[in-house]
């Protein structure tokens, strides 16, 4: 060829379609193996999918008879196109596969040399060579799902109502490929090597959301009143540059875009509640691709083959793992320090800090660098991140933010709630978590409340949970306070909720002592917005049809019930609001329930207590024949025995022995009841004087009355012991069968009482 | 024509080009030699923009060469050891860079291939290291561009292929232009193909001039002294870098041009002198031990 041939030539670039030609000549295995695993998932996967949601028997045979199979299999299908975890992963696998494949010559300084010789830019090799990752998914992903849709429409699981949400998902997919995969080659090019670039990848993703639970881990080690909440981490964290967290908030919302017919709702309100999370992982994209391209033009070739390739970035990532790390491991070593003594975890907390950290870099320079004094060259961000660890620690151990005692402005309130913890109702807890839809105005009581409690709660902290995975798992611990009395002695543990008008809630445990004024309390529980949300009603058109609804009323020692509950519960509703105008703190302190109505279903119960002034109630239960009264006939009861019980070590080892939430009765058989019997009355005189005292009737649950945990109010002084009096029996049924009962004497009997049982066995 | 003006290049601590001048002119064969970490695999990286300078600039053809498409065009750059795609054949490897350099000649390199009898479809990985070499630069000669840098280039080839592929140089610089940049440890390779030398030391230019090894500024003289002060008066007069002694037989390497060099010698008399011809070799080892360069630490292993 002529010097003349060759300036023909000249300035001629290489054509978009010929290089994308040669770059998948290079990489035709990663487009095999993407469009492999893509047609295994969608065209060989989904059908399947489709085939087993209509043919799982039991599932289908319940729905069926709910008349919902449609709705089922319609909401399962669109979820299933919008994919679950396992997609998730693959989807990520994929990214990261043709992300580190496309830039792979980053890792070697010899294929770097020949790339970088070629007469190409580098703003366009990099455009290619990201496109080809891109197209090497997008290409075989639109296909393989074109050929799923036709299926699944073939096999009529998709309407034309679906599709919508269907496309939709598919386009979640596909940015949520973008985002990893633009994460992927930012990493790429802040590393010299591809198990790095893996490493950096991850550390991006998790960072962040380490953060979060470490901070969350903080504050339920060493924040009396942080209340760990029950709800999805998507509800709880809010994180910002991660792709995964991002396209799960969006799958979490996207449940309440479908309709019950499967299609998916159109309009604003999808536009605000998912294409915030479709957009948000859209711009994460663009912002890893601008930052890569950043990366690119500061990259030299002489970085090929280093760990990080930017000093910068070392520091950062070496300072964020140094620090997590060591603050994690920190925690841990003193919440196993904490078990031995509670006064050499507090005192060691900081030091602890300071070393886990160091050690925590010098094993990244070790992994990084093969070369653990390298940890500190330089010495600055070693002294950082300690200092960091152990002013991140110290905040939270010494409480320096004030967190415990935090109470929010009554102006920036928009209403509250108050929880006691301590029921498991289906009223308010619904298996999952505690229903918070209290809307009480009354801030300035709440907060006189809330302050009280908290104070308390620092006073007398919850030891019930010491164990490292209730930290895991965010239980409150002490973290070292010690205390001679019992929190349980103490006081209601309680939970106060803020919901702030800039949307926020704020959460606080607090306990609430048994003596609080009720001055305090009851604006409170007399208010209609704490009646509303605490005594919540199950609507009977709200359950599912295989409820098996019932309706039991419980005087404690018997029980009564109605099957057929058809309209009862309409009517039961309205008897019991009409009746808890009257409940207040008041009434519930200086009255005992009579008993409890129970509104069950295969998996709940609804319990409200019932107290002798509820006459609309009584009303209502008499008419179903339900209604006993508290105290049985002595006709009725065979035998009395008075038990004095001592309270001791061995005592609150008997208490703990029963379930909180569970058995509340004494046994009657006298061998399993500690402490000395006094004696027995098995006549029908001295049974009814028996019965006519001063009784608790512990087969009655009530909110705020104490629990089966010894009770301040039944136990009295005698020559320095705590003595408690218990009254158990046996009481004939209707049957000729027998049945135990069980009450506790309001402090100590009278004298006539006593002399009742005095020597009569 | 590729001009380099005041180049740096550092590798962390390690300075590897200290402001570098240098001009290379068309259809010159370049020579670069140095020793070993003398930065000249650093000079040809930064040369085909493979490497970026510190400071300094690269241009050729009055164009920066920085991410330059079209100038780059006209470079073809054969590292020491150039990289091919894993299982691919000649024509594959061809077929690629034919892609990016659009004067690619493809017919010629087949003329090429057929004249060392070379498979175009048989897989690059099973051909020798040195077979390997001959391949990139019969490719590199096939590109079309108008530099050609190469690094190590002779280092492996047989006896047979090396002149072979001097001869193939020599032509391409004779018919189209060719411009050749060619970095080696073999200097007498390098002084019998290429027209300018540079000699690279500790990253610095010693020498760059054509025709070094027809220096006029160093002279070897050997002679045969009469008595011991006609010897004294020339190590007086001259500024000797090397004297050796084989016998009565004095040989010297010494500062200065023909004229006054032969004038000190007559003033002396000895009883023979003779003007030698330099190597390269001679040339290199004295210009480096001026630069402190101690070559005789190694002849003492």
């Amino acid at each position: 060829m002529t010097s003349e041939d060759t300036q023909n030539f000249k300035g001629r670039r290489i054509s978009h379609f010929t290089y994308q030609r040669l770059i998948y000549q290079r990489r035709s295995a990663c487009l095999i193996l993407t469009s492999v695993l893509l047609f295994l998932y969608y065209v060989v996967g989904m059908p399947a999918f489709i085939f087993y949601s209509r043919s799982d028997s039991t599932a289908v045979e319940a729905l069926k008879n709910a008349g919902t199979l449609k709705d089922y299999l319609s909401q399962r299908i669109l979820l299933g196109f919008d994919l679950g975890i396992p997609a998730v992963l693959l989807i990520c696998l994929l990214a990261v596969v043709n992300g580190l494949s496309a830039f792979s010559y980053l890792f070697n300084r010899r294929v770097s040399i020949f790339y970088r010789s070629l007469p190409i830019s580098r703003k366009v090799r990099f455009r290619e060579r990201y496109l080809n990752g891109f197209f090497s998914f997008l290409t075989p992903f639109v296909v393989c799902s074109l050929i799923s849709w036709f299926i699944a429409i073939g096999m009529s699981a998709i309407t034309k109502q679906m599709m919508k949400g269907v496309i939709y998902g598919a386009a979640r997919m596909v940015v949520f490929y973008l985002a990893i995969y633009s994460l992927v080659i930012l990493s790429a090019m802040l590393s010299g090597k591809a198990v790095f670039a893996l490493l950096l990848f991850l550390f991006f993703s998790l960072a962040e959301i380490a953060a979060n639970i470490l901070i969350g881990l903080a504050r339920s080690a060493f924040f009396y009143t942080y209340y760990a909440r029950n709800s999805s981490w998507y509800d709880q964290y809010r994180l910002v540059t991660s792709p995964i967290f991002a396209f799960f908030l969006g799958r979490h919302r996207m449940k309440d875009l479908i309709t019950p017919e499967g299609s998916l709702i159109s309009g604003y309100r999808m536009v605000r509640v998912d294409l915030s999370s479709f957009f948000w992982m859209l711009a994460l994209a663009l912002i890893f691709t601008c930052l890569a391209l950043l990366a690119q033009h500061w990259r030299r070739i002489e970085m090929a083959g280093e760990s990080i390739t930017f000093q910068p970035i070392r520091i950062l990532t070496k300072v964020a793992c140094g620090f997590l790390l060591g603050s994690f491991l920190a925690i841990l070593g003193e919440s196993m320090l904490w078990r031995l003594s509670s006064a050499i975890a507090n005192v060691l907390l900081l030091p602890l800090a300071a070393v886990m950290t160091v050690l925590m870099l010098m094993l990244f320079d070790a992994i990084t660098r093969v070369d653990v004094r390298s940890a500190f060259k330089p010495l600055w961000p070693v002294l950082l991140t300690a200092g960091l660890s152990v002013c991140f620690l110290a905040v939270f151990r010494f409480d320096l933010i004030g967190y415990d005692k935090y109470v929010p402005k009554a102006s920036k309130v928009k209403s509250a709630g108050i929880y006691l913890l301590s029921t498991g109702d289906a009223r308010v807890f619904d298996g999952k978590s505690m229903q918070m839809n209290m809307q009480l105005t009354q801030i300035d009581s709440v907060e006189k409340i809330a302050v009280i409690g908290q104070k308390e709660l620092r006073m007398y902290p919850d030891d019930s949970t010491a164990s490292l995975s209730s930290r895991l798992t965010g239980q409150v611990l002490t973290a070292g306070r010690v205390s001679d009395t019992k929190h349980e002695e103490v006081g209601f543990d309680a939970l106060v909720v803020y919901e702030m008008k800039d949307g926020t809630s704020i959460y606080r445990k607090m306990l609430i002592p048994y003596d609080i004024s009720a001055e305090y309390m009851d604006p409170i529980l007399s208010s209609e917005a704490y009646q509303q949300a605490w005594f919540r009603f199950a609507e009977a058109s709200q359950l599912p049809q295989q409820a098996n609804l019932s309706l039991t009323y419980d005087s404690g020692y018997t029980s009564r019930s109605v099957a057929d509950t058809n309209g009862l519960m309409e009517e039961f509703i309205h008897a019991y609001n009409a009746d808890l105008i009257q409940y207040s703190y008041s009434v519930v302190k200086e009255n005992d329930p009579i008993g409890t109505v129970r509104w069950s279903t295969d998996t709940s119960n609804f319990n409200y207590e019932v107290y002798s002034s509820y006459t609309n109630t009584i009303a209502f239960l008499r008419k179903y024949s339900l209604y006993t009264s508290r105290v049985p006939s002595e006709r009725q009861v065979g035998r009395l025995t008075l038990v004095r019980q001592e309270k001791s070590e061995r005592e609150s080892e008997y208490w703990e022995d029963l379930s909180p939430s569970g058995q509340t009765r004494l046994e009657s058989t006298t061998d399993r009841i500690d402490g000395e019997r006094l004696g027995s009355v098995s006549d029908e005189e001295g049974i009814e004087e028996v019965l006519g005292s001063s009784l608790l009737n512990d087969g009655v649950r009530a909110d705020w009355k104490d629990d089966i945990s010894p009770k301040s109010d039944i136990w009295v002084e005698e020559e320095g012991e705590k003595i408690c009096y218990r009254l158990v029996g046996t009481l004939k049924t209707d049957e000729g069968g027998n049945e135990s009962i069980a009450y506790t004497f309001h402090g100590k009997p009278a004298e006539e009482i006593l002399a009742l049982f005095e020597d009569k066995e | 024509m590729i001009e380099i003006h005041e180049l740096c290049k550092n590798y962390g601590q390690v300075k590897a080009i200290r402001s570098v001048d240098l001009t290379i002119r068309d259809q010159q064969i370049f020579g670069l030699v140095g020793a070993n970490g003398a930065g000249k695999s650093t000079l040809l990286g930064l040369l085909s923009d493979v490497l970026e300078p510190d400071s300094g600039w690269i241009h050729i053809d009055g164009q920066p060469i920085r991410d330059n498409v079209e100038v780059k065009q006209e470079l073809f750059y054969i590292p020491d050891e150039a990289y091919y795609f894993p299982s691919s054949t000649i024509a594959q490897m061809a077929d690629y860079l034919e892609g990016f350099y659009p004067a690619f000649d493809s017919e010629k390199l087949n003329h090429f291939l057929d004249f060392f009898e070379l498979d175009p479809n048989r897989s690059i990985s099973t051909y020798s290291k040195g077979t390997r070499k001959q391949l990139f630069i019969l490719i590199g000669l096939s590109a079309g561009a108008h530099y050609l840098v190469l690094d190590e280039t002779f280092d492996g080839l047989d006896v047979f292929v090396r002149q072979g592929i001097k001869a193939l140089i020599r032509k391409e610089v004779k018919e189209r232009g060719l411009t050749a940049v060619i970095a080696s440890h073999n200097l007498s390779e390098v002084d019998d193909v290429c027209s300018h030398l540079c000699i690279l030391h500790e990253g610095k230019v010693l020498i760059s001039q054509d025709g070094i090894s027809k220096t006029k500024t160093i002279q070897k003289v050997q002679c045969i002294f009469k008595k011991d002060e006609d010897r004294e008066l020339v190590e007086d007069r001259l500024k000797i870098r090397r004297h050796t002694k084989q016998g009565s037989m004095h040989i010297f390497i010494a500062d200065g041009s023909r004229e006054s060099v032969e004038t000190v010698f007559r003033e002396a008399d000895p009883l023979f002198y003779e003007f030698l011809n330099l190597s390269l070799e001679e040339i290199f080892f004295t210009r480096t031990e001026e630069e402190g360069y101690d070559i005789r630490r190694y002849t003492k292993l």
